[in-house]
């Protein structure tokens, strides 16, 4: 086993890829047809119920079900194992239902096997990395988000040292804290990020337990990317403005919170879904992907400490990012060792946006496992 | 307590008793999942319509439940052969996740001609997952260090290895997801073109066959018996009893190996971190429930992939939790332990 | 030096729950009965208690009522393997099964909701922080003040005491026991007992004292690590304490170390805590201590036996 033969395999999987996508897109050419009436299910790897990302998903599903009209059925907890979704998939179809949206991006390859066995039933995969002509994943711009939380972030701090914890190191997860840290850094230049990973999605005491640690380090600004809310929790103990992440983490830091980065899925499953019972729905050839400019990724209500100033920036700053003149990883953009990513000028495109596997310039964290 | 005055050990129970508690235990415990299944929300008529006609008698549910036993069936036959010398092994997961990680690296790494491949996975999976459990057989017959414990801290390093891999060299250059590229034709098991099943069958059946006439059929497996009735003993009469004990705890390890290829070779197709979870239950339920006897284990293997495939259902069609789902199969679970006693034991006054 | 009065301050919060659940775990395997169900009981004692103070209780009648939840699944236990003699081993995986698969169901009105928990001492008694002293002193509670208290009391209790002699003989020799005129299940069944008191009490400072809110499988393993610290301590009290501190040390140094930017593999790093306790089993083993396995550990007692 040597890096060359790993690289290599990189490479002829680049180009299968990339071929794949070709094929795809000439073929999903025309519009897509539902065939029957229109049946929508969610599949769910965990409850959905779960204070974060799925139940954010859940808030886009009730809004399909009321605004639509259309029956919207729910499975919880099916395993990310291709047997296992495979089957549940197979029972929604077999039963009429033709719309199938899944909740994970562990769904994503299966769903697209399913995708092809069934070609007259739409696929929509959250977080999914997966498209074909009745298939689109779909994932929000996070990081226009985060950066904006950056910079409530960085007006806050005194210390100039703010921190973020997060679940694994996954190029969703990293474009979150490399932009937070810009974010802050658009404010002043010399701030530090802590940023630390549980190394789990799901352990409220370990979140709580990590929380401590960044604040050890003298971080006087805490966000979290991960839907427990202990780190707030922590936070607000130690009088420490906090930022919430999925949902809006307020009740869980009512005095210090500043804000939280949240999801409206509903603004890209109510059309999106629409659009396919219609028949017009041509599914995006690299997936949908949208940001602040529709509003599926958005800040939930400020904090009492919040400033007039703080808010005004964060309003400049959401404006610039939706006409585009910033894009939080424009050039001249280094990463945390001093390699230069983008030069001045350029700004990184959306498939280096999700192989992001690095940390930017002014972070202090670990990457927890080398390529 | 009082009864144990008049409580006797049955000397010999009679087939008719013992099948006789198991199927009450089994029927009580049953009787409450289905109490309440019910009071979540699932009416009763839909029960026995998942249970025997969703899992068993439509193509699609009996595919499903083939398809869920082939890895469950290796896994218990792991756990039997090892509860045949009182082995306590509590890493299957960790044997599973590194035989997955051996057959991975063959599929990813493109070893050995295509037509090779497979069964150089299935060697390599074998041997690491024997090698996983090795680490605990040194060192309980060197060192007399609980295998409980070894095999338990060992499966959450394993699992630690395969996330180091997952988000390392492995991770999808694409996207930095945790799950490794999709395995080349060459690596997978083909598919037979009945739902998801593929050619793992034929290897598990013959896997299956194989234990079974090494423990009922040879020579070790009496010695494996001797071993596991009466260590002391077996030493006394000269048997090879190091010899057994590390042969079978050897074979448990390939076999828990072997489960973690079927699964990545023949349905994912691909490693990432959720291949391998809740597999260490399974394994021992289903040695236990079949008395460590191969043919048993193959046929509760089979029931508990009826279960999944039920429990899927119940999961899409009912609304029914993950939750509720494990609470059945405890319940069941321990109300077959407790009926045991019935046949086990008798209220006679000691003579 | 900073690293290290951070560092040193947050260890005892990852090792109380580990120490409580072991110590029940303790009290029982010493009087005989394999008891793998921590997990399970842990995450009953966890839901439980959360919903207590969800439901406006005190917190620290929470605890009593995680403790208490968690006690009515041991008991369930100890009918199994006291009174029916049933497998250990396999009833204790059952335990875990119905553990996580209760709280799933019960617990899913409750999943993330913030609540007030057990306070700090420095919320207590409005400690500076400022000083080394003050910060390692301020972010423990009164629970891990206790406990170095508890863990000596117990061993006095398991080690010299009567009644602790008596529960010890259960586990080593019951049919000596049994005519020595000890009620062998009577101790048993109060040995069990205590284990869900125990590791209840530990499940429950997850949610009420630790993270202030709960959500389904937030005890994540932790209940195994207590099964093997058990073993770990041979069945010893105050070493459960010092296995617990080992433990919870490396587990609480992984994300500290990250925070810093130190260039370490993670995951590999995260394998520690788990290599160095078979380590030290293994360097207990060469220096040739017994393991202090009960000798009757697992094993099934009828009367009948005793001749």
């Amino acid at each position: 086993m040597t890096a060359s033969t790993n690289k290599h395999r990189t490479r002829k999987c680049l180009v299968a890829i990339t071929a794949a996508l070709l094929a795809s897109a000439a073929t999903g050419a025309n519009a897509f047809t539902l065939e029957g009436p229109p049946k929508v299910a969610f599949i769910y790897a965990s409850s959905a119920q779960d204070g974060g990302w799925n139940e954010a998903l859940e808030a886009g599903r009730k809004a399909v079900e009321e605004q639509l009209q259309v029956p919207v059925a729910v499975t919880e907890n099916i395993p990310e194992e291709a047997t296992k979704l495979r089957a549940a998939i197979d029972l929604y179809v077999k039963r009429g239902f033709n719309i199938i949206v899944g909740t994970t991006y562990g769904y994503s390859a299966p769903m697209a096997e399913a995708a092809k066995a069934y070609p007259n039933v739409a696929f929509l995969s959250a977080s999914g990395t997966n498209n074909g002509p009745n298939m689109e994943s779909f994932y929000a711009r996070t990081y226009q988000g985060w950066y904006l939380a950056g910079v409530a972030a960085g007006q806050a701090t005194k210390t100039k040292k703010i921190g973020i914890l997060a679940g694994f190191p996954v190029g969703v997860v990293n474009w979150d804290i490399n932009s937070f840290a810009l974010g802050a850094r658009s404010v002043d230049p010399t701030i530090e990020t802590v940023a630390v990973f549980t190394n789990s999605w799901w352990d409220p005491v370990k979140e709580g337990q990590v929380a401590q640690a960044i604040l050890d380090q003298k971080a006087d600004v805490l966000a979290t990317n991960l839907s427990a809310t202990s780190a707030l929790d922590a936070a607000e103990k130690a009088g420490v403005p906090s930022i919430g992440f999925q949902l809006d983490m307020s009740h869980a830091a009512p005095k210090t919170i500043q804000t939280s980065v949240v999801f409206r899925w509903e603004k890209y499953l109510v059309p999106t879904i629409k659009e396919i019972i219609d028949g017009s729905w041509k599914p995006e050839e690299f997936g949908a992907f949208e940001g602040l400019d529709k509003g599926v990724v958005d800040l939930a209500p400020f904090g009492p400490g919040v400033t007039e100033e703080t808010k005004a920036k964060i309003e400049t700053a959401r404006q610039a990012i939706i006409a585009g003149t910033i894009d939080p990883f424009q050039g001249p953009l280094k990463k945390q060792d001093g390699t230069v990513v983008v030069e001045a000028g350029g700004k990184l495109d959306d498939a280096a946006l999700w192989s992001m596997d690095y940390f930017v310039e002014g972070i202090t964290g670990t990457m927890p496992a080398k390529q | 307590m009082l009864d144990a005055a008049f409580l006797v050990r049955r000397q010999q129970p009679g087939l008719f008793l013992s099948a006789l508690s198991y199927a009450g235990g089994l029927a009580f415990g049953l009787a409450i999942s289905a109490m309440l299944l019910v009071q979540a929300g699932v009416p009763a008529s839909a029960l026995i319509d998942e249970f025997l006609v969703a899992a068993f008698l439509t193509s699609d549910g009996l595919s499903q439940t083939v398809t869920a036993a082939l890895p469950l069936i290796l896994v218990g036959l792991a756990s039997a052969v090892a509860m045949r010398v009182r082995f306590w092994n509590i890493g299957v997961e960790g044997q599973l996740w590194l035989g997955a990680v051996a057959a991975t690296w063959v599929a990813l790494h493109e070893i050995g001609p295509e037509s090779l491949r497979l069964p150089l996975a299935f060697v390599l999976a074998a041997l690491a997952g024997s090698g996983w459990i090795a680490i605990s057989l040194v060192l309980k017959q060197r060192w007399g260090v609980n295998e409980v414990i070894s095999s338990l801290l060992l499966g959450s390093v394993a699992f630690l290895l395969v996330q180091h891999l997952l988000f390392g060299i492995w991770r999808d250059p694409a996207n930095s997801f945790p799950v490794t590229a999709a395995f080349p034709q060459a690596s997978r098991f083909s598919a037979l073109g009945w739902g998801q099943l593929h050619a793992g069958l034929f290897v598990v059946a013959l896997i299956a066959l194989a234990v079974w006439f090494l423990l009922e059929r040879t020579r070790a497996g009496f010695y494996a018996d001797a071993v596991g009735l009466n260590r002391q003993a077996a030493l006394a009469t000269g048997l090879p009893v190091r010899r057994t004990l590390a042969g079978l705890v050897l074979l448990s390890g390939a076999l828990s190996g072997l489960a973690g290829m079927v699964v990545v070779s023949g349905t994912e197709h691909r490693l990432n971190q959720a291949v391998g979870n809740g597999y260490l239950f399974s394994a021992i339920v289903i040695a236990y429930l079949a008395r460590a006897k191969p043919f048993w284990v193959v046929v509760v293997a089979l029931a508990l992939g009826a279960v999944f495939t039920a429990g899927n259902v119940l999961k899409v069609f009912y609304g029914i939790s993950e939750g509720m789902i494990v609470l059945v199969q405890g319940t069941v679970l321990i109300s077959i332990l407790m009926a045991q006693f019935f046949s086990t034991y008798s209220l006679n006054r000691p003579s | 030096m900073d690293f290290l009065i951070g560092w040193i301050a947050i260890i005892p919060n990852y090792a109380t729950p580990l120490v409580l659940a072991s110590l029940g775990l303790i009290i029982c395997e010493r009087a005989g009965i394999l008891n793998l169900g921590a997990e399970g009981l842990m995450a009953v004692g966890a839901m439980s208690a959360a919903i207590a103070v969800l439901f406006g209780n005190d917190p620290w009648a929470a605890l009593a009522v995680g403790a208490t939840a968690a006690m009515a699944l041991a008991f369930l236990f100890g009918v199994a393997t006291v009174v029916l003699r049933a497998d250990q081993t396999l009833s204790g995986l059952a335990v875990v099964a119905i553990g996580l698969g209760l709280t799933g169901v019960v617990g899913r009105p409750y999943v993330q909701k913030t609540f007030v928990g057990i306070p700090n001492l420095g919320d207590i008694f409005a400690l500076e922080r400022d000083t080394t002293l003050g910060r390692i002193v301020a972010v423990q509670d009164p629970i891990t003040l206790a406990l170095p208290v508890t863990v000596g009391l117990l061993w006095w209790w398991l080690m010299r005491s009567r009644s602790g002699l008596r529960l010890r003989a259960v586990g080593e020799n019951p049919a000596a026991a049994d005519v020595a005129g000890v009620d062998v299940q009577i101790v048993q069944l109060g040995a069990v007992l205590a284990s869900g008191l125990l590791c209840g009490l530990a499940g429950a400072y997850l949610s009420v004292a630790t993270s202030h809110v709960w959500v389904e499988g937030m005890v994540a393993s932790r209940g195994w690590v207590a099964v093997a610290l058990v073993i770990f301590a041979r069945w010893n009290p105050a070493r459960a304490l010092v296995g617990a501190l080992v433990f919870g040390s490396a587990d609480a140094l992984v994300p500290r170390l990250q925070a810093v930017g130190a260039d370490i593999p993670v995951y590999l790093m995260m394998t520690l805590p788990y290599l160095l306790t078979l380590l030290v089993l293994v360097i207990g083993s060469i220096s040739g201590r017994r393991s202090g396995e009960p000798a009757f550990l697992g094993r099934i007692y009828l009367r009948q036996d005793k001749h």
